[in-house]
């Protein structure tokens, strides 16, 4: 078992993949992601994020069926396990806990 | 499709990425492509390019063996880690290869990174080429055991240029130390005098100042960078004044970058030769008649020396103008300064001297050890041949070619080299100063400034590794696969006569260099130990830097007189362990060409009391005889001889050089020289109005007291250091060559010795493991410890013997040739050759007895119980 902390990229991704549910793939993922945050994400950045979450267990993958788009390569779809909801409904919890201890006052 | 992704950003890609990941990852670049697409074609093909590159990455390049092979990587691989175990397997062949081939390496690089110092004097001017010397034979002149000398006339460089097209540039030159002062401080330096066509020939970039011109005016002067700034600190020195030699005003004109160590011509300030009185005078008279000067010159590219120094004989004819009673023959001839520093035979010469002689000597002590090294891995590889011809046969029988296996056992051995590299690459970077220090040369190894060095070192490690591994992977790779499968290994080991041999070798070379090192010791104890003709202690001799100082000299003698630990003191033209000055002499009735060389010492009242020469006929120079300043001598034994007298019939004839003087005394002959030259005829005439150094007999007891007392009285007297040397430390400088050759001969015969002795204990401990069995069953039936102990060393002990018998010859050649070189001189002896062949043996002996005494003290039964 590789460690199973999570980083913010990551974190974000996964969101995506789960919001998606089972159609979630990396150019889907970089549309919605580039569409939610305003900003150009590249690719490379998400195909690595995948694949370390694949390796931790966070998701898991599937190939697609052959299309006569993409060179006729498949697509690799992703869905999220059951420890990476757990670890996304874990991470809400520390963030919510969190952010409910700040008083409520004005900042300057 | 109308247009797709780039091919040769696609092909990238397939070739990187690992098979796992490549189909989602050309999937998503190429619909972002088509995507993209719709907006720029062009820019399309830029990002997906981009975003190929950005997946190069570690998590996607494939591992280097992938799933399908193209090329033979997993054999490499698989080679790599059977040599790996197989070195781990057996750590001590493994320490012993290593560390052997790392010590051979070690002295190689080390002589290597020697011999390359030396040979690069002179060479990094950009004309160093084009830049020679004249030099000059005196035929019939022979001094000091050569004709050749190094001093030109003053007129010759610019007759030259003025004479010969092809000599472009001509310069005079000469070395004078002199002191400079500035705001009171002292500094004795080291100088040239030198014409204004100095920067001509020798083209030293100058940091300030204008090469054309920085020596043309009379009084300037060019310093280099760091004495600049030892003088004047942050201070600008262009312009400045500096006092030299205490009377002359000399002007700065130009700064020098600093001289590199690998120079001959060694100077921290040049100065005009124009400001010299005799240079003038000498230039102004006749300037062929004068004997003073180095003249270095430069051709124009494609012009041949030779050529040139035939047209000398003209040329002298011509210009030099000799008496008709003139005795010597001259003639001159050119020199490449590359060949400046390793010329050792000439007098007079300028600058720093190698020695050609032993620098070959030590590169081939460097080849010889690298080849013991490489001897011992090939014995060990052969050794151990025998456990992994299993591997060989298996390796055969999937299909492995012998060349194939070949490769494998070479390729090994280059693995080992290349540890033994690095290692040896640490102990010489360590060493090196070590060494450098010994031989007195600036000797580090250094990448950056050498940049042949490390190419040169994978190609030394590829000599090496082949050439040891050469002869073990051809007989691994004769194994029959079916007889070593079979489990019937050939029960002789065929390679042994080889083995044998080697190891004779190895320990020839190792008993030559222990006899010579023997020998070499002895010569130099002998050089001690040897009545020399004048005692050595407590003579303190004071360098005469400064010429005012001998108008001071009655003040400074009255006032040392007094000082009680002084037995008696002198003043020399030359220190007895070196005179350097000759003249004709005959008996003042001979007929005219019946002279012969005598060499002269100019010396002062006291000297033979101050060097305790013995006389032994006649008397000193005594202060009462007035006469004696100006009308006698003092010859020594051999002088006498030479004139057919015996010492006493020598006392009150007169002979004459220049003029006629009578004999009042003779002296015992003493070594006037190194003991490489015989003793040659003497004579001792007075003058104590020019000296160059102050002799002093101390009494041993207030040495230090005496010192400081000298130091302070010379202090008041001249603004020059106090330079001073015991003259057992001058005796030891006519040997300094030959120690440290001989310094350097004991400390690589050790290492030969520890090299020979590491495949020796390496081939001990082999044999002994093979002949376990063997003697488990002797001692089963009754052998004793002994009898095995001899039965293991005998063999060994015969290779050294045979090592011992063809060492002897050779050694008793070189040193012999070596010996020659003395004229007094030790006999060889046999009891240094028994001597040394005890030492091999014993050392030998050592290191087999430890491996076959622990054979003979195990158990048989556990020898034995696997049977």
């Amino acid at each position: 078992m590789k460690e199973t902390s999570i980083g913010e990229f990551e974190e974000l991704v996964l969101l995506v993949v789960a919001a998606q549910h089972d159609q979630a793939y990396g150019v889907s993922i970089m549309e919605s992601l580039e569409e939610n945050l305003g900003k150009k994400i590249n690719i490379s950045a998400i195909h690595v994020a995948l694949k370390r979450m694949e390796e931790k267990g966070f998701v898991n993958a599937r190939f697609g069926g052959i299309t006569q788009d993409r060179g006729g390569r498949r697509k690799k779809f992703y869905v999220i396990t059951a420890f990476g909801k757990s670890m996304l409904d874990k991470q809400y919890e520390v963030r919510t806990s969190i952010y409910k201890q700040i008083p409520k006052i004005s900042f300057s | 499709m109308s247009s797709q992704p780039p091919k040769r950003a696609l092909r990238f890609l397939r070739w990187f990425c690992h098979k796992d990941h490549i189909e989602e990852l050309e999937g998503n670049l190429w619909e972002i492509f088509e995507s993209q697409k719709q907006v720029s074609e062009r820019k399309a093909g830029w990002i997906f390019l981009w975003n190929v590159l950005l997946h190069f990455r570690p998590e996607y390049i494939r591992p280097l063996e992938g799933n399908y092979k193209l090329n033979n990587y997993g054999m490499y691989k698989n080679y790599l880690k059977i040599a790996w175990r197989s070195m781990l397997r057996q750590k001590l062949y493994s320490f012993i290869n290593i560390s052997g081939l790392a010590i051979g390496l070690t002295c190689f690089l080390l002589i290597f990174l020697y011999v390359q110092h030396e040979l690069s004097y002179d060479r990094f001017y950009e004309n160093a080429d084009q830049i020679y010397r004249v030099y000059q034979r005196m035929e019939g002149n022979t001094y000091l055991g050569t004709d050749k000398v190094a001093y030109t006339t003053v007129g010759l460089a610019p007759t030259l240029v003025a004479e010969y097209p092809e000599v472009n540039h001509a310069t005079t030159i000469r070395d004078r130390s002199s002191l400079l002062s500035y705001n009171e401080n002292n500094f004795y330096e080291e100088g040239i005098n030198a014409d204004p066509h100095f920067f001509e020939v020798f083209r030293h970039p100058l940091l300030r100042g204008n090469p054309a011109t920085a020596l043309k005016k009379d009084k300037s002067l060019v310093l280099t960078e760091s004495l600049a700034r030892k003088m004047f600190g942050d201070e600008d020195p262009m312009g400045k004044t500096v006092l030299y030699r205490n009377i002359d005003e000399f002007i700065v004109t130009g700064i020098l970058k600093d001289i590199p160590t690998n120079s001959s011509l060694k100077f921290s300030f040049l100065s005009p030769i124009l400001s010299s009185t005799q240079y003038k005078e000498e230039m102004a008279g006749d300037p062929w008649n004068n004997n003073d000067y180095y003249t270095f010159f430069t051709l124009v590219e494609g012009a041949n020396p030779l050529a040139l120094q035939d047209k000398f004989p003209m040329l002298l004819a011509k210009y030099l103008k000799r008496n008709a009673d003139y005795p010597f023959k001259d003639s001159y001839y050119v020199q490449s300064l590359s060949d400046l520093h390793l010329e050792t035979d000439m007098n007079f010469d300028i600058g720093l001297k190698g020695n050609a002689k032993y620098l070959s000597l030590f590169i081939l002590i460097g080849i010889l050890i690298l080849l013991l090294a490489c001897v011992n891995y090939m014995n060990l590889a052969i050794a151990r041949s025998i456990k992994r011809a299993g591997e060989v046969g298996l390796r055969k029988v999937i299909g492995a070619t012998r060349g194939q296996v070949m490769g494998q056992f070479l390729g090994e051995s280059v693995l080992i080299a290349c540890f033994a590299l690095v290692l040896a690459l640490v102990m010489t970077y360590y060493l090196a100063p070590v060494f450098g220090y010994i031989l007195d040369r600036p000797i580090e190894l250094n990448f950056l400034e050498n940049i042949y060095l490390f190419p040169g070192l994978l190609g030394l490690v590829l000599v090496v590794g082949i050439l040891s591994g050469s002869y073990p992977a051809f007989r691994m790779s004769s194994v029959r696969p079916i007889q070593v499968l079979k489990g019937k290994m050939e029960g002789k080991v065929s390679g042994l006569n080889i083995q044998r041999w080697l190891t004779i070798g190895q320990y020839t070379i190792s008993i030559v260099l222990i006899i010579s090192s023997l020998v070499i010791y002895q010569q130099f104890q002998f050089i001690h130990n040897k009545e020399l003709g004048y005692k050595t202690d407590h003579v303190l001799t004071i360098s005469v830097l400064d010429w005012q100082l001998r108008n001071h000299f009655k003040e400074l003698e009255n006032e040392w007189a007094g000082n009680p630990n002084i037995i008696s003191m002198t003043t020399t033209g030359e220190l007895p362990t070196n005179v350097t000055s000759s003249t004709l002499i005959s008996h003042i009735d001979a007929p005219k060409d019946d002279h012969f060389t005598i060499y002269r010492a100019r010396v002062g009242y006291g000297y033979l009391d101050t060097y305790s020469i013995r006389l032994i006929a006649g008397r000193d120079f005594s202060r009462n005889i007035r006469s004696d300043s100006t009308e006698s001598l003092i010859i020594n034994e051999t002088a006498a001889k030479a004139f057919g007298w015996t010492p006493e019939e020598a006392i009150g004839k007169t002979v004459k050089d220049h003029k006629s003087r009578k004999i009042i005394g003779v002296v015992k002959d003493f070594h006037m020289h190194s003991l490489h030259l015989k003793i040659e005829p003497l004579m001792l005439e007075f003058r104590d109005s020019w000296f160059a150094f102050i002799g002093v007999k101390v009494r041993p007891e207030n040495l230090g007291e005496a010192m400081t007392s000298f130091q302070k009285s010379l202090g008041t007297y001249s603004p020059y250091p106090f330079e001073y040397k015991f003259l057992d430390d001058n005796f030891d400088q006519l040997y300094r060559s030959d120690q440290k050759a001989g310094e350097i001969l004991g400390f690589f015969t050790i290492l030969s010795i520890l090299i020979a002795s590491l495949g020796l204990f390496g081939l001990a401990a082999f044999t002994a493991g093979q002949k376990t069995k063997e003697i488990g069953i002797r001692k089963v039936l009754g052998a004793s410890v002994n009898n095995i102990v001899n039965m293991l060393s005998l063999d060994f002990m015969k290779m050294v013997l045979g090592g011992f018998l063809l060492a002897v010859p050779i050694a008793w050649y070189v040193m012999n040739q070596w010996l020659l070189d003395f004229a007094y001189r030790i006999e060889l002896e046999w009891w240094v050759f028994v001597l040394a062949g005890g030492i091999a043996s014993l050392v030998a002996f050592l290191t087999i007895s430890f491996q076959s005494i622990r054979a003979a003290t195990t158990n048989p039964v556990e020898s034995l119980r696997n049977e």
